[in-house]
């Protein structure tokens, strides 16, 4: 896992560890995963996204098993898709959902940049969260 | 007074398909990028979509059912022209497919609707269309040419330029409405002769103006699509053409002398030998007399690598030298599956940079096995429009071609091109006192009188080195001259 891209996603949880409970990390983490749906949905829709999600859900699933009961039913109701990942998360003490969550947001941008590459997967991040993921032009001016 | 309105043409960023448009695709046109699977049909959307995108001049490209956005990017990042740092500034990527999927062909027109109002682009590109076709087969789904027109009016009242792309076979040109609607159509296709594949791109439509008609062929690298107009625009500017038929030297003595001073420049001439007889000898030295005297030389070679054909002349290091010294330029064209088009376009190019006006062409057998099996039907042809467009450019072309030798008999490989030129400088060998030697003669110099004898003429470390007339012979041409009688030279 690249350190500088978990530290990216520990940002999007706000909180230093300790400072919160299980509950408001996993609001935090639902919000997260809302607004890269909803940004990548337009990329590959929103069965694509949940498609890619809950393949990470079983890959991090190796080290947190209770990440895979996250995994999306099919045909679920799009409105309630980020449910189960609130209620894993809420089920874990707060370092560990705070890790367990890093891992899988970065297998979930590791898989995106296999697929389309870093440089697009970067670009589109920084649309996403523009003060937590910045691009290699920005960094460099 | 009327005004006319003034469309403006967007320059698509695809080398030759500009000219195949006759100078681009028109603003806020609706047109269809249509062709088999494979042809090359969404490359060549990225790639105008890239070249043509900017912050002033955005793009939306909308994927429906057909191949997956995360596969297509994957892939088309491969392509030089794949510029990321346009996402998502100037392009953004909208996937619909659920929407057709789960709601149908309404349910996609509203959402096309409501992100072009959101993000006003000034380009669309919706792929594939094919996917709403199909659905509109559906029963119950919106009709299908009411879809296309409300697409296309609502498109066009945002002031953005279109593109559908789809898969269709030609037999539905005729019974689809989007042909119908389309202001412009781009047709790929892909054709099949022995184990060769050519692409070839047609503008079977484009309102409002001219474009060239025709198969043109095109070619997909790693740089994207690259279209061969099959007539090229000649810009002369970059090319100083000596007067028409002013001399052109050969830097043969004896040679020039025959041809009355030399090449009439702008003449399309061809030197015809066996194996062995010199023609590209005769060739290299017309082209090292020329830059002798400040002209510019190009010669194209087909089934050499330039350092193995410059081996194969007199003065290889000279003739190295003027390479490296940008006088002359070696256009190597290897490859099995080439187009005249791509010939004549790597020629031309050549010309224009260079500023050449001597070309050679050697050889045409080794430049007809060069080309696909498709393009060979119509050799003669294309030979005939690739040295039109060379000697407009304002060069003097000399081809080299086999003569297939049986004494008694000559073919010329390829046959039936003497007709194509200007003038004829034959090479034979013929047998004297037991002895094979080399003889040439002007056989053709159209407009012009010429020395009509038989010459004797060596090969020296130098080249080509003229002798004797044989005006005491008789049937040279066919391998075996005898001494003419001194009562028949004097009669």
């Amino acid at each position: 896992m690249k350190p500088e891209l978990a530290d990216a996603v520990g940002k999007l949880l706000a909180a230093e560890p300790g400072e919160s409970s299980s509950n408001e990390l996993a609001e935090r983490a639902t919000r997260a995963c809302e607004q890269l749906a909803r940004h990548f949905s337009r990329l590959v829709g929103n069965n694509g996204i949940r498609t890619l999600f809950d393949r990470c859900l079983i890959k991090a699933g190796a080290q947190f098993p209770w990440l895979a009961q996250a995994k999306s039913v099919p045909g679920g109701a799009s409105d309630d898709a980020w449910s189960a990942l609130r209620t894993a998360l809420e089920h874990q003490d707060p370092d560990t959902a705070r890790e367990a969550f890093v891992h899988l947001l970065v297998t979930f941008i590791g898989l995106l940049e296999r697929l389309i590459g870093e440089g697009l997967v970067e670009r589109l991040l920084h649309e996403v969260w523009p003060a937590v993921f910045l691009t290699q032009e920005r960094e460099t001016t | 007074m009327t005004k006319r309105v003034e469309i403006k043409k967007l320059l698509t960023g695809v080398p030759g398909l500009d000219a195949v448009l006759g100078g681009g695709i028109p603003e806020l046109s609706f047109n269809l990028i249509a062709g088999g699977p494979g042809c090359g049909k969404t490359t060549l959307a990225h790639q105008i979509m890239f070249a043509t995108a900017t912050v002033e001049r955005p793009a939306l490209y909308i994927t429906i059912v057909g191949e997956p956005p995360l596969k297509m990017l994957r892939y088309q990042q491969q392509y030089s022209f794949f510029d990321t740092s346009k996402v998502p500034t100037c392009i953004q990527f909208l996937h619909l497919g659920g929407e057709l999927l789960e709601h149908g062909l309404a349910a996609v027109l509203e959402s096309i609707v409501k992100e072009v109002e959101a993000t006003d682009p000034k380009l669309v590109f919706v792929d594939s269309f094919r996917s709403l076709v199909r659905k509109s087969a559906e029963p119950g789904q919106m009709d299908l040419q009411g879809f296309v027109q409300q697409l296309s009016l609502h498109l066009t009242g945002w002031e953005a330029t279109t593109f559908l792309i789809g898969e269709y076979a030609e037999r539905e040109a005729d019974c689809n409405p989007v042909f119908t609607i389309a202001d412009g159509i781009l047709w790929l296709s892909q054709v099949t002769s022995r184990n060769s594949i050519v692409r070839k791109l047609q503008v079977v439509k484009l309102r409002g103006q001219g474009g060239k008609p025709g198969l043109h062929p095109m070619k997909i690298s790693d740089a994207g699509v690259r279209v061969f107009p099959r007539l090229p625009d000649l810009e002369r500017s970059a090319v100083v053409s000596p007067a028409p038929h002013r001399r052109q030297q050969t830097g043969i003595a004896g040679l020039d002398d025959m041809l009355g001073g030399g090449i009439p420049s702008q003449y399309a001439m061809l030197i015809v030998g066996p194996s062995g007889s010199g023609k590209t000898i005769l060739a290299t030295q017309f082209i090292r007399e020329g830059i002798l005297q400040g002209e510019r030389g190009v010669i194209a070679v087909f089934d050499k690598r330039s350092d193995e054909y410059l081996t194969t002349v007199p003065g290889t290091d000279e003739l190295g030298q003027l390479v490296a010294d940008g006088m002359l330029k070696l256009v190597c064209l290897r490859s099995l599956d080439l187009s005249v088009d791509e010939a004549l376009e790597e020629l031309a190019g050549a010309v224009r940079e260079l500023g050449a006006t001597r070309v050679v062409i050697d050889s045409l057998m080794g430049f007809e096995l060069a080309l696909a099996p498709s393009f060979r039907d119509d050799f003669r042809e294309s030979l005939c429009r690739m040295v039109g467009v060379l000697v407009d450019l304002g060069v003097t072309v000399l081809m080299t071609a086999e003569l297939v030798e049986s004494y008694g008999e000559s073919r010329l490989f390829p046959h039936g091109i003497s007709f194509l030129t200007d003038g004829i400088i034959l090479q034979r060998y013929v047998e004297l006192k037991g002895e094979l030697r080399r003889v040439l003669a002007v056989a053709k110099l159209r407009g012009f009188d010429h020395d009509k004898m038989l010459r004797l003429y060596d090969i020296g470390p130098d080249g080509i080195v003229m002798g004797e007339p044989l005006g005491e012979h008789a049937g040279i041409l066919i391998g075996g001259p005898g001494w003419i009688s001194r009562d028949d030279h004097e009669a």
